[in-house]
């Protein structure tokens, strides 16, 4: 049997025979004492001593300050840190004081109460007695270990911010911890990182590490490995105030790995009162991220500065990242925002309007997480989050479109014509229309379906201005050109157009339908077109107004028999697997851009 | 006291039962503009020595300051008997040692801390107070008790002399306490029964 025993000189038995070993804990001015039992105190030579240990004597002070009650504290971490491999021990409190004295003086007391731990008084008598009667239970892993995070309780450091600094620093480790050793340099980064994190020490980490550990085991066999996700489109700006304890290195990894590339925001500083911090984040965005490293996707903590914890301030105040995200959204709503954050209040959210609830992902917390799958929720939703961030690039490039159009209408007074200003181009108009469905469905058929009536409607629209078509638009085609001049396309003399019929590689039918018009130097055949269809009209204004080419024309031409047969009625003349996308949107739009009014 | 901190906002947030201010004889409170001026000011490690060596107890926040000036003030620390408060949020429990006390920034601004300025007139201004409150005694009592039955211990065993004055942590007890035995004399088994049955009484008393 090999005894220990715990003291701070402060027993006068530490040279007696019936302990085989002694030592003499002594907590560092320096530092924080979970850190010196963490990195000074449970040491190699310990450990050793620990593995053949039967009873483990510990005086219930372990420092000049009786009530700091060290040796209860030191307890705790003998049972709870990992590199404790046996823990079979008995743990033996050493102290004048009665159970029920410590008990009501020492809010850690439940482990006086757990099996395999007993109290006895520091003198002679009472621990000979203890030894010769041999009535003590060992501490079986197995049994015990459950039932003892059951019965115990610690509560993390208080700190105003706890939530909060909990959630980043716990989450860091976890995630670190469980992905797979990899070579990026933002790896070593990120171990480096966690690896100066005294949270790490702290009795709380080890005590929620365990209650985890204790339900789902972890091992190397099962740890994440990173992926590319192929985002080579994402340029990310990273903004986290927390960075510094590895969260940039987490993301950097992830990014890298996808190909992404990423633009982090250093200049936190706790000088800056919330507001010179939004104003130069705010700066940074606008003049770094976009205008620089033209960033399209945002990864954003909600709350960037410490104000935003404070209980006095006004309810009312925005969080700083919510101030944040409004004026990302302002200069263009397409950009990609994910908010990361230690907050599960997701309730601040309530004010924005349109963001994807699933682009917030919070920070694991050891309050809520009590399993390893969390952690690997983590990953799948920030990389779901990212791959929808890249689906909806898009939308930043649509928005510019839609802008650049109403800056034209609004500066040019080529088109007089109220209507199709309202129309197209007014708040609520066929631009916004278009821009919400493909806001809304990226991977949605009915909102694209939708968006794709609205393109027509506003290409038929444009086709109708008397700027546009000088003749009856029904059985002539006169167009005119940005100079002026009129082309006669369609004529009785003959067309500068040539249709060409067959069928679409999507059609259900076996009608030939207008495939492709093509652009004729000389004048053919004439009247071919009366009545003027749709097919020919938006043909002729596109060659010879917009000086289209041929290949634009002819996916105007398909896309108009998906608006006729899917779009707007199911007339069963395309196949069922037919998808329209983004892409085909898009395409329209920046037709539209071309446009100069 | 001079009381060190960067953030304003963390001190507003704690200190809610009472006004720090309300101490200004006694405390040098050292925040917002205060700290600009000190932080500028202690970059020349001579003006440490000079603007410290005014007080009896320094707390400071332990990330306020950069490494290097954190450096020259341990320094200086180092070569007085100055009691010295370090607070932080990451501090999980308080400990003291020697003069040195760490604490957890939520316990150091509490009401211990309005307890401990209003004994700083006073020559009992113990450290513990800011950890225990109220039973700052209660740990000395237990500590010098500790100390008391270890002797007692030792002289069962070895016959070994003890006088009260010579026991550890009797200098922090003796004001808090009437103890009936000479502190100068040679305690036999009669006598330690006795100072521990006050002692006893006297820690009961804290929870009664």
């Amino acid at each position: 049997m090999e005894t220990l025993l715990i003291h701070h000189n402060n027993t006068a038995y530490i040279s007696e025979s019936f302990f085989e070993k002694d030592y003499l804990f002594q907590a560092s001015s320096t530092k924080d004492v979970d850190s010196y039992i963490t990195e000074e105190f449970i040491n190699e030579g310990l450990l050793v001593d620990l593995n053949e240990a039967e009873l483990v004597f510990i005086k219930v002070s372990l420092s000049d300050n009786y009530l700091e009650y060290l040796g209860i504290r030191l307890a705790y971490h003998l049972r709870l840190d990992n590199r404790v491999t046996n823990k079979r021990f008995a743990i033996v409190f050493l102290g004048e004081e009665s159970l029920s004295f410590l008990c009501k003086t020492y809010e850690g007391y439940p482990i006086l109460l757990a099996e395999g731990v007993y109290k006895i008084r520091d003198n002679k008598e009472e621990i000979t007695l203890f030894l010769e009667k041999g009535s003590y239970q060992h501490f079986i892993e197995k049994e015990n270990f459950a039932k003892f995070l059951d019965k115990i309780w610690l509560r993390p450091p208080a700190n105003f911010e706890t939530n909060h600094s909990i959630a980043n620093e716990w989450g860091i480790c976890r995630l670190s911890d469980a992905i797979k050793t990899d070579s990026n340099e933002n790896y070593k980064k990120l171990k480096d990182s966690v690896s100066n994190l005294t949270f790490k020490n702290s009795l709380y980490f080890k005590y929620a590490e365990a209650k985890i550990d204790s339900r789902e085991g972890f091992n190397s066999k099962n740890k994440i490995p990173i992926n590319n996700l192929g985002f080579d489109d994402l340029k990310v700006a990273l903004i986290d105030d927390e960075h510094l304890k590895g969260w940039y290195s987490i993301y950097q990894l992830m990014l890298d790995k996808s190909k992404a590339t990423s633009f982090p925001f250093n200049e936190f500083s706790r000088e800056h009162d919330k507001l010179s911090l939004i104003k130069n984040i705010k700066e940074w965005i606008e003049f770094e991220a976009i205008a620089k490293y033209d960033c399209n996707t945002f990864i954003l903590d909600l709350r960037l500065h410490e104000e935003d914890f404070n209980k006095l301030s006004n309810d009312k105040e925005e969080l700083s990242g919510i101030s944040i995200y409004k004026f990302i959204k302002s200069l263009n709503p397409g950009y990609q925002i994910v908010f990361v954050t230690a907050s599960n209040k997701i309730w601040n959210l309530g004010q924005l309007e349109g963001f994807d609830t699933r682009n917030y992902i919070v920070k694991e917390n050891p309050e809520f997480s009590l399993t390893r799958v969390n952690t690997k929720i983590f990953f799948t939703q920030f990389q779901n989050s990212l791959t929808r961030c890249k689906e909806n690039l898009s939308l930043i490039e649509a928005y510019d479109i839609k802008k650049r159009i109403r800056q034209k209408c609004f500066l040019t007074s080529f088109v007089r014509n109220a209507d199709f200003l309202n129309l197209a181009s007014n708040r609520n108009g066929l631009l916004d229309k278009i821009y919400i469905c493909l806001e809304r469905g990226i991977s949605d058929q009915f909102d694209l379906n939708q968006a794709l009536l609205y393109c027509f409607h506003f290409l038929e629209k444009y086709c109708s201005l008397n700027e546009v078509i000088e003749s009856d638009r029904k059985n002539y085609i006169d167009v005119k050109n940005y100079n002026g001049e009129i082309t006669k396309v369609v004529k009785s003399s003959g067309d500068l157009l040539k249709i060409n019929r067959g069928r679409f590689s999507f059609q259900n039918n076996l009608a030939p339908h207008i495939i492709s018009i093509d652009k004729l130097e000389t004048r053919g055949v004439g009247s071919l077109h009366q009545p003027v269809n749709s097919a020919t009209l938006y043909s002729a204004v596109l060659y010879f107004r917009e000086n289209c080419d041929k290949s634009q024309v002819d996916r105007v031409l398909e896309l108009l028999f998906v608006r006729n047969n899917l779009s707007a009625h199911h007339t069963g003349d395309i196949k069922s697997g037919y998808v329209l996308n983004p892409d085909d949107i898009m395409f329209m739009l920046r037709l539209f851009d071309k446009i100069q009014f | 006291m001079i009381i060190i901190d960067d953030r304003i906002v963390r001190q507003k947030n704690y200190l809610t039962s009472f006004d720090i201010n309300d101490y200004k004889g006694v405390v040098e409170n050292c925040v917002g503009d205060r700290f600009t001026k000190l932080q500028e000011s202690f970059k020349d490690k001579q003006k440490i020595s000079e603007v410290l060596s005014a007080y009896d107890v320094v707390a400071i926040h332990r990330s306020a300051f950069d490494a290097s000036t954190r450096i020259d003030i341990d320094d200086f620390l180092k070569t007085t008997s100055k009691k010295m408060v370090l607070f932080s949020g990451g501090i999980s429990s308080s400990s003291l040692v020697g003069n040195v006390l760490n604490i957890n920034s939520k316990d150091f601004y509490s009401e211990n801390l309005k307890l401990f300025c209003e004994m700083l007139n006073t020559s009992n201004h113990h450290l513990s107070v800011l950890q225990f409150g109220e039973r700052w005694e209660l740990s000395l009592i237990l500590g010098f008790r500790e100390q008391l039955i270890m002797e007692y211990n030792r002289y069962k065993e070895a016959s070994i002399n003890v006088r009260l004055e010579s026991v550890n942590f009797f200098d922090n007890i003796s004001g808090l306490i009437e103890i009936t035995v000479q502190s100068t004399k040679v305690l036999n088994e009669a006598d330690f029964d006795a100072v521990i049955n006050i002692l006893n009484k006297k820690v009961s008393s804290f929870l009664s």
